[in-house]
C-alpha cells in the first residue's frame, strides 16, 4: 500500500496573512472542531491562485497538518493547500510562522501585489530552476514526431503497447527553434528542437502548443517524462527519451511581450516602449 | 384530487428549500426567492404507466467556488447504499489551490448541498485535479473506493477511503502505466460464507493486455482486507484488431451474478491524428461471472455459439473513434457508448445499450434486454435514440429500467445538448423527463471531453440518481423540471456571478447531480 507524501511548504499553494481567530474551532459546518482545526481571519492574501485571491477579510477554518499550533489571537503566515470548499472554506496548513516586518517587507518589495501574479512567478521561478536549456527565439518549423501516435490501429494483436490507441494520446510534435539566445544551459547550434504535445485532450491542453512564426522565450526540460519520471508516456508512441527537450508546463513558453516569468527569472525586464513610434 | 395533493407537497417543499436558502440570499444579489423554480424540486405530470416523478436537480458547484468557470466535464457518482445521505461525485474538477490532492464533490444530505473536499492523490499544479476517475461505495460503512489516472503521470490507480467526508487523503492500493477510463463498481456479500467481505470491480482497458486482449476487469473480491489484493481479468478472450475499446464496464448483482460489457474492436480505418479515425467492425460484446467474480476461470460463465467465453449481442458495428470533438458533434468527442444494468430483484434481467453509426445520427443509441442471464438478447431494439451518447443504464427495486443519456439537438449556433432521462417498466412504454436542455456550441470547450466520455446513473430502492455535464448558465427554460444552485446566479438576468454578487462570471461546463423518485 502506498504511503501519502507528506507536504513541504513548497508545496503550499495558498499564503495568507492572518490572525488566529478561536483555537479547536470551526468555521465550516462540514467541519467538526477538533485539536486540529482552527478559525483565522485572512487579512491579506500572499500568493494564491485566481481562485483564491479573493478571500481576504474572510474567516476560514485552518487545519494543522503538523504537531505545531499557533496561539489564538497571533498573527501568522499560513502556508496551506485547500482541503474544504462548500458554504464555508477550509484548508490545510503545512506550515505557519509568526508574521514579521520582515515577512512585510519581502511583500512589499514583491514585483506584484496580485496574489495570483506571485504564484504565477514562483510557478514560472519552479520550472526556470528545473530547465535544462532556456533560450529565446522563433519557431521556424512544426512537424509530426518520428515515431508518433499511430495514424491508425496496428491491426497486429503483438503490437507494442505505444501502437495502441487512447483518446489520451499526445499527438508529439518536434518545434525547431532558432535560437536568438541561450539564457540557462548549454545548447550548441542555432537551432532546438522541442517536443510538445498537440493534444487539447484532458491530460495535456495546458502544455504549449508551438506554431510557425511563434517568437519568445522557451524553457526545455530533457527527460522529463523519460525513465521513472513517467514511463507510462515515455513509452508511449514517439514518447520523448531521456535525451529529447519538452516544453509541457503552461509557464514553460511565455512571448516577448509579457512581464514576469520567465524575464524574472532571467532578469530581463521588458523593454521599454520607444516614443518615437508610439 | 391527486394534482391538488401534489402542489400542496410542492409548496411544502419549496417553503423548506427557501427557507434553507436564507443564508445564500444575503450574499447573493438578486433574491432566490423571484427565481423559485430554481430552488425547487418540481412534481412532474407525466403521460407514461409510471406516474408523477418528484426530480430533483442540483448544480454542483459549492458557494464559495461561484467564481469557477474551468470545464468540470465527465462526471461520475456513487451513492451509499448503507446510507442514501451519503454521495460523492467526481468530475475533471482541479483542486481550487492547484495542490497535490484533487477534490471529489460530496453531499450528506441526499444531494441537496455539495462541498469539494480534496483527498484524491495528484500532483501540484496539474492541468486537471485528475484525470479519468469514478468511485463507487460498497455499502459497508463509508468506504468509498475510486479508480482514477493520476494527474502527472497518467497512472491507473485504485483507491479506497473509509470516509470521504474526512480530510484523510484516499489509499493508494494498485499503481501500474497504460490503462484507461477505469470505470467502479462495488458491492458487499450480503449471504454465504463471505457475508460482509466487500468485492470491487474496476472495469479498464489495460493496453498491456497480450495478444491485444486489452478490456480489463480488475478485481478485489476481499477489498475491505488491510492489504486489498486486486486480480486483472483479461475478458477479452477473441482476437482482435490490436486492442478493445476504452469502455468496460462491469455491474454487479447481489446474488453474486455480475457482468461486464466491452466493445470488440475487429477493424478500423483512417488517421487518427487527422480525426478522421473510424471503427469499421466491433462487437459489444458482455461476459458474465456466476461467483462473485471467482468463476474458473473468471467472467467465463457466458458461452457463445463460437464455444468462447462472453456473448456477442452485436457483431460489426462501426463509429467514429476520435481524437478530438468538432462542431458537428456539439464539441463533444465521440468514441462509442456503453452501459449495463442488472434487476436488483433478478439477476437473469439484464439491460445493455451501446452506441454506433447510423445513417444521418452522429452516434445512436440502442437498448436491449435479456431475460436468461445475458445468453438471448431481444432481437430488436428496446429503444434507439440517434445523435446521442452518453448512455448509462439502472434498473431500480421495482424492476424500472432508466436510461440517461445526452442528445445533440439543431444545428450551427443553434446545437442543444439536451440530457434526458428514460423510464420504463415494461421495456416497451417509456417516460421522458428532460433534465437540461443548454447551447452546444457554448462555452467553447478547453480540451477533450466537452461533456465526458461517459456520465453516470444507478438506483437505490425506487430512487434513480445521477449525474451529467452541462452549460450552467442560469435560465430556466434550460432546466424543465427545475434546477437548484448553489454558486451565485441570478436566473433574471440569466448570469453568473463570483461571491461577491457583482463580479460577472463567464458560463461554463458544471457537473449536475439529480434524483428522480
Amino acid at each position: 500500500m502506498a504511503r501519502v507524501a507528506r507536504l513541504t511548504s513548497s508545496d503550499a499553494r495558498f499564503v495568507f496573512r492572518g490572525s488566529v481567530r478561536r483555537l479547536r474551532a470551526s468555521a465550516s459546518p462540514l467541519v467538526k472542531p477538533s485539536a486540529d482545526t482552527a478559525v483565522a481571519t485572512v487579512e491579506e492574501v500572499i500568493e494564491a491562485p485566481e481562485l483564491m485571491s479573493h478571500l481576504a477579510g474572510q474567516e476560514i477554518t485552518v487545519r494543522f497538518e503538523g504537531r505545531k499550533r499557533p496561539k489564538s489571537g497571533q498573527q501568522v503566515t499560513f502556508r496551506c493547500v485547500s482541503w474544504l470548499f462548500g458554504e464555508a472554506v477550509a484548508v490545510r496548513v503545512i506550515d505557519f510562522e509568526p508574521f514579521t516586518a520582515a515577512g512585510r517587507a519581502l511583500i512589499v518589495a514583491a514585483a506584484t501585489p496580485d496574489p495570483a501574479a506571485r504564484l504565477a512567478q514562483r510557478d514560472a521561478q519552479a520550472r526556470f530552476d528545473q530547465a535544462d536549456v532556456v533560450a529565446s527565439g522563433r519557431v521556424v518549423s512544426v512537424s509530426i514526431a518520428p515515431g508518433s501516435a499511430p495514424a491508425m490501429l496496428s491491426f497486429n494483436a503483438e503490437a507494442n503497447i505505444e501502437d495502441r490507441l487512447s483518446e489520451h494520446v499526445p499527438l508529439w510534435r518536434d518545434a525547431v527553434i532558432q535560437v536568438h539566445a541561450v539564457h540557462k544551459g548549454q545548447h550548441a547550434g542555432d537551432t532546438a528542437t522541442v517536443r510538445f504535445p498537440a493534444s487539447i485532450d484532458v491530460m495535456w491542453f495546458r502544455a504549449p502548443k508551438f506554431h510557425v512564426g511563434q517568437e519568445g522565450f522557451f524553457m526545455m526540460h530533457r527527460g522529463e517524462l523519460a525513465g521513472s519520471k513517467r514511463p507510462d508516456v515515455a513509452v508511449a508512441a514517439g514518447g520523448p527519451s531521456d535525451q529529447t527537450l519538452t516544453s509541457l508546463h503552461p509557464a514553460d513558453y511565455q512571448p516577448f511581450d509579457q512581464a514576469g516569468g520567465i524575464r524574472q527569472a532571467i532578469g530581463v525586464a521588458l523593454p521599454v516602449p520607444d516614443e518615437t513610434h508610439s | 384530487m391527486a394534482a391538488k395533493r401534489s402542489r400542496s407537497k410542492t409548496t411544502r417543499r419549496t417553503r423548506r428549500t427557501t427557507k434553507k436558502t436564507t443564508a445564500r440570499r444575503t450574499t447573493t444579489r438578486r433574491s432566490p426567492a423571484k427565481t423559485p423554480q430554481a430552488t425547487t424540486a418540481k412534481k412532474t405530470p407525466t403521460r407514461s404507466v409510471l406516474g408523477p416523478a418528484t426530480v430533483v436537480v442540483v448544480n454542483m458547484i459549492p458557494r464559495t467556488l461561484s467564481g469557477e468557470q474551468s470545464q468540470d466535464s465527465e462526471p461520475h457518482l456513487a451513492v451509499n447504499p448503507s446510507n442514501p445521505k451519503q454521495i460523492v461525485g467526481t468530475a475533471f474538477t482541479g483542486d481550487p489551490s492547484g495542490g497535490p490532492h484533487a477534490p471529489i464533490y460530496v453531499s450528506s444530505d441526499g444531494g441537496n448541498t455539495w462541498a469539494l473536499n480534496s483527498i484524491v492523490p495528484s500532483t501540484t499544479g496539474a492541468s486537471s485535479g485528475t484525470f479519468d476517475i469514478t468511485t463507487a461505495f460498497s455499502g459497508k460503512g463509508s468506504t468509498l473506493y475510486a479508480g482514477i489516472l493520476k494527474a502527472g503521470n497518467g497512472h491507473l490507480e485504485f483507491l479506497r477511503t473509509i470516509d470521504p467526508f474526512t480530510p484523510t487523503v484516499m489509499t493508494v492500493l494498485k499503481d501500474r502505466a497504460n490503462a484507461d477510463q477505469p470505470f467502479t463498481h462495488a458491492t458487499v456479500e450480503k449471504t454465504g460464507k463471505t457475508l460482509g467481505k466487500e468485492r470491487v470491480y474496476i472495469g479498464n482497458n489495460d493496453f498491456a493486455g497480450p495478444g491485444g486482449k486489452t478490456a480489463t476487469v480488475d478485481e478485489a473480491l476481499n477489498a475491505g482486507a488491510t492489504t486489498a489484493s486486486f486480480t486483472t481479468v483479461r475478458v477479452e478472450k477473441r482476437t482482435t484488431s490490436g486492442q478493445d475499446g476504452p469502455q468496460s464496464r462491469p455491474v454487479a448483482h447481489p446474488d453474486g451474478t455480475v457482468y461486464s460489457a466491452f466493445y470488440r474492436w475487429r477493424a478500423g480505418t483512417g488517421n487518427f491524428q487527422a480525426n478522421t479515425f473510424k471503427i469499421t467492425s466491433a462487437d459489444v460484446v458482455v461476459v458474465r461471472d456466476d461467483k462473485g467474480g471467482s468463476g474458473s476461470p473468471p467472467f467465463s460463465a457466458l458461452i457463445d455459439t463460437d464455444g468462447t467465453a462472453g456473448k456477442r449481442v452485436v457483431q460489426g458495428v462501426s463509429f467514429a473513434f476520435m481524437v478530438a470533438g468538432t462542431a458537428a458533434t456539439g464539441q463533444q468527442r465521440l468514441g462509442g457508448s456503453l452501459s449495463i444494468a442488472v434487476d436488483p430483484r433478478d439477476s437473469k434481467r439484464v439491460f445493455l445499450a451501446w452506441g454506433d453509426a447510423q445513417p444521418g445520427s452522429i452516434l445512436t443509441l440502442h437498448v436491449r434486454l435479456s431475460t436468461d442471464s445475458g445468453q438471448t438478447w431481444s432481437a430488436a431494439d428496446c429503444l434507439t435514440l440517434p445523435n446521442s451518447t452518453n448512455a448509462a443504464l439502472a434498473v431500480n427495486a421495482s424492476g424500472v429500467v432508466g436510461l440517461l443519456y445526452q442528445e445533440l439537438r439543431g444545428t450551427g449556433a443553434a446545437q442543444r445538448w439536451v440530457t434526458h432521462l428514460r423510464r420504463s417498466n415494461d421495456a416497451v412504454n417509456w417516460n421522458d423527463l428532460i433534465l437540461a436542455d443548454t447551447p452546444a456550441a457554448t462555452p467553447v470547450k478547453s480540451f477533450d471531453p466537452y461533456l465526458g466520455d461517459y456520465d453516470h446513473l444507478l438506483s437505490l430502492g425506487n430512487d434513480f440518481y445521477g449525474v451529467f455535464c452541462a452549460n450552467n448558465t442560469p435560465d430556466k427554460t434550460h432546466f424543465p423540471n427545475g434546477v437548484k444552485y448553489q454558486r451565485v446566479a441570478d436566473f433574471n438576468s440569466r448570469k453568473l456571478f463570483r461571491v461577491d454578487g457583482t463580479t460577472v462570471v463567464a458560463p461554463s461546463i458544471d457537473p449536475f447531480f439529480f434524483k428522480v423518485s
